[in-house]
C-alpha cells in the first residue's frame, strides 16, 4: 500500500559534490581535471570524486569511465589514455574533505531555509556492511515542501526555481519531490535516468512522465547526453515531480540502487535478476526478510511510506539576516564611507540582537552588495576565529574587507547573513583583569583581522603529514576553520592523528629551512667523485663545495600517482651556505630544492 | 643680597657623577629607542631577556634581547629570502626561546610573515617541543592540558603561525599589527626594502605590545638606516673560513675530501655573528665586535664550548688522511 502520508518532500542531489565544492571555494582550479582522493590504511589514494570542467568543443568522442573507489593511479591512467600524458601532469589532486563538505552543505541549507523552515542533510552515506568500500558522503538536502510549495506557484514552479538559482550560484543540482524521503532521493539521484527514458519513442512509461509532470520539460530541448564523465553541465533533466501517492508507479523501472541498499544485497538480488525497484517491489517483504535481514523491508517501508521517516531539520535553522535596499541606485564609487559604516553598524546590530539573549556570537558572515539586475553582485564572507557579539569588531572587520573589494557600479542594497553562530566562550570573571585574559582576546581579535583583510588561507597553522615526499609532508591549515566552530574537515583529522603523524614525518636539521616552490635545474660546472658536483652556479656566484652529506633516497610508491625518484644531499659549501639538492634518477640531473638559510 | 641664579636641571646633571647616565639616556630618546623620560634604566634591564644563545648575550648592548625592540640580521652573501647563510635560522632559534622566555603569559606564538612562501616548517619543528619541555608549569597552563584531552582545539598546540601576505602593503600591514600585539612573543620577517618611517612605524608597534621584531635582511641593507636596537651580520664562522679559504687556495684537493658522508656536522653550524651598525648609529660604528656561536640545529640552543669538535669536519679516516695531506700541502 501507498500514498499513506500526505507530506511533500524536496530533495537536492549535489552530483560530485566534494569536487563542486573545491570548484566553488577555488574557482581557478576550473581549467585542470580534479581528483578528491581519500587515502587508505596502507597509503594508496583512491578516488572519492573527480570531475573536468572543459567546453564541449574540447571534449573527445570516448569519455574517460573512472569511477570512484579507483585507485589514483588507475584514475591517471584512464585519463591518459583519453586525454594525453598532459591531461595528468595538469590534474589537480586534492585530500577528502568530508567535514569541510557537510559544512558547507549545511550552509546551503541554512540558505535554503526560505523554502521551508524543515530543511535536513540528506542521508546518503549507504548504511551496511559497505562502509570501507563507500565512496558516497553526505551530498544532498531535503526540504519539507508539503505546505509551502503554493507560494512559489506550485511544485514544478518551486523545484524549477531551486535548480535554477542554484545554477546561477554556480552550483550543479537536480531536484525531485515525492511523498516520502526515500521516494524524492531516488527520483532525484535518477532524474537524468528518467529523463532519457522519456525521449525513448513511445511507451508506458513517457505517456507517465508527461502527464505527471504536466508538460515540465528540461530548459534544453536537445537529447540528454550520457556522460559518465565529469561534465555535470550536461543537459540532462534536472528536476522530476512524482505524483502523489504513486512513487511505486513513477519509479518501478529506477535501479534498486536508488533505495540506498548496501552494495553486497545489490549484488546478490542482481545475481538472481532483481536489479529494478518494481521487480523487489513485486517480492514478498517476509522472504526478503529471511534473506537479507531487516535493511530491505524497511528501505521499501520508508519508500512507499508505509512507516514514518521523519527529517533531522538543521540545528540553528534561525536564518539570521539584514537587509537595507535604498530608493534608488547608489553609485558604488560615491559611497560615502562614513555612511557606509553607519549602514553596516545598524545592520550588524539587527543581526547580533537575537544571538546575544541566547549567549551567541557570530563566527561566520556574509555580505552581499546587490546590484540592479546585472550578475556579479559582491559577496564576500567574514570568517572568525571564534565566535563574538561584538558589534564594533564585525564591522572593523566589515570595513576591512571592503578596502579590497571592488565595488560594482550600482549598488541597489546591502545585506549581511550570519552563516554560522555559536556559543560565547564563558569565562571565569576575576576581581582585577589579568595581563592573560585580556592577551587572549586581543589574540583573537588580531587574527580576525589578520584573516579579514588577508584572506582566510592566507593566515595558516603549519600542521606535519605523514608523507616522506617534502612538498606534501606538511600542510597549512586556517587558522579561523582549526579554531572556529565549524573545523575544517582536514585541520581537525590533522589534530586528531597529529601524535602518528609526528613520528612518521622528517623533521629537524635534515629539512631546509627555505623550500623551493619548483625545484629548479641547476648548471653544475665540474664534478667530482661518485659524479657529485664541487661547483655549481646559483644566484649569478660560483659556489664551491666543501661538505657533503648524503644520500637521502625519496622514493614514492607509483599507487600514489606520479613516480617521484630522488637521492637528496645536503652540500655546504665555501661561503657557508648550506643546499638541498638532489639528483634526479630519472632524469640524471641536479636540481635545488631548498635552502638552509 | 644675592639671587640664586636658576640653572637649568640639564646643565646642572652634567656637572655630576651622573651626567654620562643622563646622556645616554638623552641620546636613546634622539636615537629613538626610547622617546619617553620615564623610560629609566632600571625598566630597561627588567624587559631584558636572554636570546637563548650566550654568545649573542654577550655581544648585544643590553646583554640579551629588550622586549619591544626590532633586531635585524643581515645575510652574509646578499642573496635575499631563500639566502643559505644561517641568518633566517638563527633569527628562528631566538624566537623560539623568547616565546618561552617571558614569564608572564604562558606561552606567546611566533609569528612569520612569508611573502616569498618558502619557508618550510618542519626545519623547526622539533625546537617548538623542545621548548615546550622548560616551560614553567602554571595552574593555568596545567588545566588546560587536561582540557585538552577532551578537545582538539586547544590552544596550547598552536606555537607558530604563518601569514601569507599577497604584496608588499600587505607585508607591511600585517607586520604592524603584528607587532601591535601583547600576546606574540616575536615576529620573524624577510622585508627586503623597508622605509624608515616603516621601520619606526615598527618599531613604535613593538614598544607598545612588548614584542620582537626580528627582520632577515640582504647584506645590502647595511647602508640603509634603521630603527633597530641591534642589526647582526650573520657570515661563516672565522675558523671553518681560514679551513675554506686554505683548502682552496691548496688547488687541487683531493676529491675524497668531498666524499658524501653520513656525519653529524649537518646538526650544527657554526657562525660569526657581528654587531654592525646603521648610517644613525656612528658610536657602535667605531668598533664592530664579533663572537663566534655553533648553533645545536636539533634543539635550537647553542653548543657551548662545541667549538674544537666541531670544527674537526674531516670525520672518517680516509678524510683525515687528506686532511693530512693537504697540511702537508700548506
Amino acid at each position: 500500500m501507498s500514498g499513506k502520508s500526505t507530506s511533500r518532500i524536496m530533495t537536492i542531489v549535489l552530483p560530485r559534490w566534494p569536487v563542486q565544492r573545491q570548484l566553488l571555494q577555488q574557482p581557478g582550479f576550473r581549467e585542470f581535471p580534479i581528483f578528491v582522493c581519500r587515502q587508505n590504511a596502507r597509503g594508496v589514494l583512491s578516488v572519492v570524486s573527480w570531475a573536468w570542467v572543459m567546453p564541449p568543443e574540447k571534449r573527445r568522442g570516448i569519455q574517460p569511465v573512472i569511477q570512484p573507489g579507483f585507485s589514483l593511479s588507475e584514475a591517471l591512467a584512464v585519463l591518459t589514455s583519453v586525454y594525453g600524458e598532459r591531461a595528468s601532469r595538469i590534474a589537480r589532486i586534492l585530500h577528502e574533505d568530508s567535514v569541510g563538505d557537510i559544512r558547507v552543505l549545511e550552509t546551503l541549507g541554512r540558505w535554503c531555509h526560505r523554502f521551508s523552515p524543515v530543511v535536513a542533510i540528506g542521508p546518503d552515506v549507504i548504511p551496511g556492511k559497505v562502509k570501507k568500500q563507500s565512496t558516497h558522503s553526505a551530498s544532498s538536502l531535503q526540504i519539507d515542501v508539503s505546505d509551502t510549495a503554493r507560494f512559489f506557484g506550485g511544485e514544478l514552479s518551486l523545484v524549477r526555481m531551486v535548480v535554477w538559482v542554484l545554477a546561477a550560484r554556480g552550483i550543479h543540482a537536480r531536484a525531485a519531490i515525492a511523498d516520502t524521503p526515500a521516494a524524492s532521493w531516488a527520483a532525484a539521484l535518477c532524474a537524468g535516468r528518467i529523463a532519457t527514458k522519456s525521449q525513448q519513442p513511445s511507451g508506458d512509461f513517457c505517456e507517465r512522465i508527461s502527464r505527471s509532470t504536466r508538460g515540465s520539460t528540461c530548459p534544453k530541448k536537445k537529447g540528454p547526453r550520457s556522460s559518465p564523465h565529469g561534465h555535470w553541465l550536461s543537459r540532462q533533466r534536472r528536476w522530476v515531480l512524482v505524483p502523489p501517492g504513486q512513487q511505486q508507479q513513477f519509479l518501478g523501472s529506477m535501479p534498486i540502487m536508488s533505495l540506498r541498499l548496501p552494495v553486497d544485497v545489490i549484488n546478490s538480488l542482481a545475481e538472481v535478476g532483481v536489479e529494478l525497484i518494481g521487480q523487489l517491489l513485486r517480492l514478498p517483504r517476509v522472504s526478503l526478510q529471511e534473506r537479507f535481514g531487516s535493511v530491505v523491508p524497511l528501505q521499501i517501508s520508508c519508500f512507499l511510506g508505509d512507516v514514518s521517516d521523519p527529517l533531522t531539520p538543521l540545528q540553528e535553522s534561525d536564518l539570521l539576516g539584514a537587509t537595507h535596499s535604498f530608493e534608488m541606485p547608489v553609485l558604488g564609487r560615491d559611497l560615502d564611507g562614513k555612511y557606509f559604516r553607519q549602514l553596516i553598524e545598524s545592520l550588524v546590530h539587527q543581526c547580533l540582537r537575537p544571538l546575544v539573549v541566547t549567549n551567541q556570537g557570530v563566527s561566520n558572515l556574509q555580505v552581499r552588495l546587490d546590484t540592479n539586475g546585472v550578475p556579479g553582485s559582491t559577496v564576500f564572507e567574514v570568517g572568525l576565529y571564534k565566535p563574538t557579539a561584538k558589534a564594533s569588531h564585525l564591522v572593523d572587520l566589515v570595513m576591512l574587507r571592503f578596502e579590497r573589494t571592488h565595488f560594482p557600479r550600482e549598488i541597489t542594497g546591502v545585506s549581511i547573513e550570519v552563516l554560522s553562530a555559536g556559543a560565547l566562550p564563558c569565562r571565569q570573571q576575576t576581581l582585577f583583569r589579568g595581563p592573560a585574559q585580556s592577551d587572549m582576546s586581543q589574540f583573537e581579535i588580531l587574527l580576525n583581522r589578520l584573516t579579514s583583510r588577508l584572506g582566510s588561507g592566507a593566515v595558516v597553522e603549519p600542521r606535519l603529514l605523514s608523507d616522506i615526499q617534502p612538498e606534501v609532508s606538511w600542510v597549512a591549515a586556517p587558522v579561523v576553520h582549526v579554531m572556529g566552530t565549524a573545523g575544517s574537515c582536514r585541520s581537525v583529522h590533522l589534530l586528531e592523528s597529529k601524535k602518528t603523524q609526528i613520528s612518521k614525518s622528517v623533521v629537524g636539521p635534515s629539512r631546509p629551512t627555505f623550500l623551493l616552490a619548483r625545484p629548479r635545474l641547476l648548471e653544475v660546472s665540474s664534478f667530482g667523485v661518485h659524479g657529485l658536483p664541487v661547483r655549481f652556479f646559483w644566484k649569478g656566484q660560483i659556489h664551491v663545495v666543501m661538505r657533503t652529506r648524503g644520500p637521502e633516497r625519496i622514493e614514492t610508491a607509483w599507487w600514489r600517482g606520479p613516480t617521484v625518484r630522488r637521492d637528496y644531499y645536503i652540500f655546504e659549501t665555501n661561503r657557508g651556505g648550506r643546499f638541498w639538492m638532489f639528483r634526479g634518477l630519472q632524469k640524471r640531473a641536479w636540481f635545488l630544492h631548498g635552502t638552509y638559510g | 643680597m644675592t639671587k640664586n641664579i636658576p640653572t637649568y636641571p640639564l646643565f646642572s646633571k652634567l656637572d655630576q657623577a651622573g651626567g654620562r647616565a643622563y646622556l645616554q639616556q638623552l641620546s636613546r630618546i634622539v636615537s629613538g629607542s626610547s622617546s619617553l623620560p620615564k623610560y629609566i634604566d632600571e625598566e630597561f634591564r627588567s624587559t631584558v631577556v636572554s636570546s637563548g644563545l650566550p654568545s649573542l648575550d654577550r655581544l648585544l648592548r643590553h646583554k640579551g634581547v629588550r622586549l619591544g625592540t626590532l633586531m635585524e640580521w643581515l645575510e652574509a652573501d646578499g642573496d635575499g629570502v631563500a639566502s643559505a647563510s644561517g641568518a633566517t635560522t638563527l633569527a628562528l632559534a631566538v624566537a623560539v626561546h623568547l616565546q618561552a622566555a617571558n614569564e608572564l603569559s604562558e606561552r606567546r606564538p611566533v609569528v612569520l610573515v612569508d611573502r616569498a612562501r618558502s619557508f618550510y616548517p618542519p626545519s623547526i619543528m622539533p625546537w617548538l617541543e623542545s621548548t615546550q619541555s622548560i616551560l614553567p608549569q602554571s595552574s593555568s597552563s596545567v588545566r588546560s592540558r587536561v582540557s585538552k584531552k577532551n578537545t582538539v582545539n586547544s590552544r596550547e598546540e598552536h606555537l607558530l603561525y604563518i601569514v601569507y601576505p599577497a604584496n608588499e602593503a600587505d607585508e607591511f600591514w600585517a607586520i604592524d599589527q603584528l607587532l601591535r600585539c601583547p600576546s606574540i612573543a616575536a615576529v620573524v620577517g624577510w622585508p627586503a626594502r623597508v622605509s624608515s618611517i616603516a621601520m619606526r612605524r615598527w618599531q613604535l608597534a613593538a614598544k607598545s605590545s612588548g614584542a620582537v621584531g626580528l627582520f632577515v635582511r640582504p647584506s645590502d641593507a647595511r647602508r640603509e638606516p634603521t630603527w633597530a636596537e641591534s642589526r647582526i651580520q650573520v657570515g661563516l664562522s672565522h675558523s671553518l673560513q681560514n679551513r675554506y679559504q686554505h683548502a682552496a687556495s691548496c688547488g687541487n684537493i683531493d676529491p675524497a675530501m668531498r666524499q658524501p658522508t653520513s656525519g653529524h656536522w649537518i646538526h650544527s653550524r657554526a657562525f660569526t655573528l657581528m654587531q654592525v651598525s646603521g648610517q644613525w648609529d656612528a658610536m657602535v660604528a667605531v668598533s664592530e665586535p664579533s663572537v663566534e656561536c655553533v648553533l645545536d640545529l636539533t634543539s635550537g640552543k647553542e653548543h657551548v664550548g662545541f667549538h674544537e669538535t666541531h670544527m674537526n669536519f674531516y670525520e672518517t679516516t680516509e678524510q683525515s688522511k687528506c686532511q693530512e695531506k693537504v697540511r702537508r700541502v700548506s
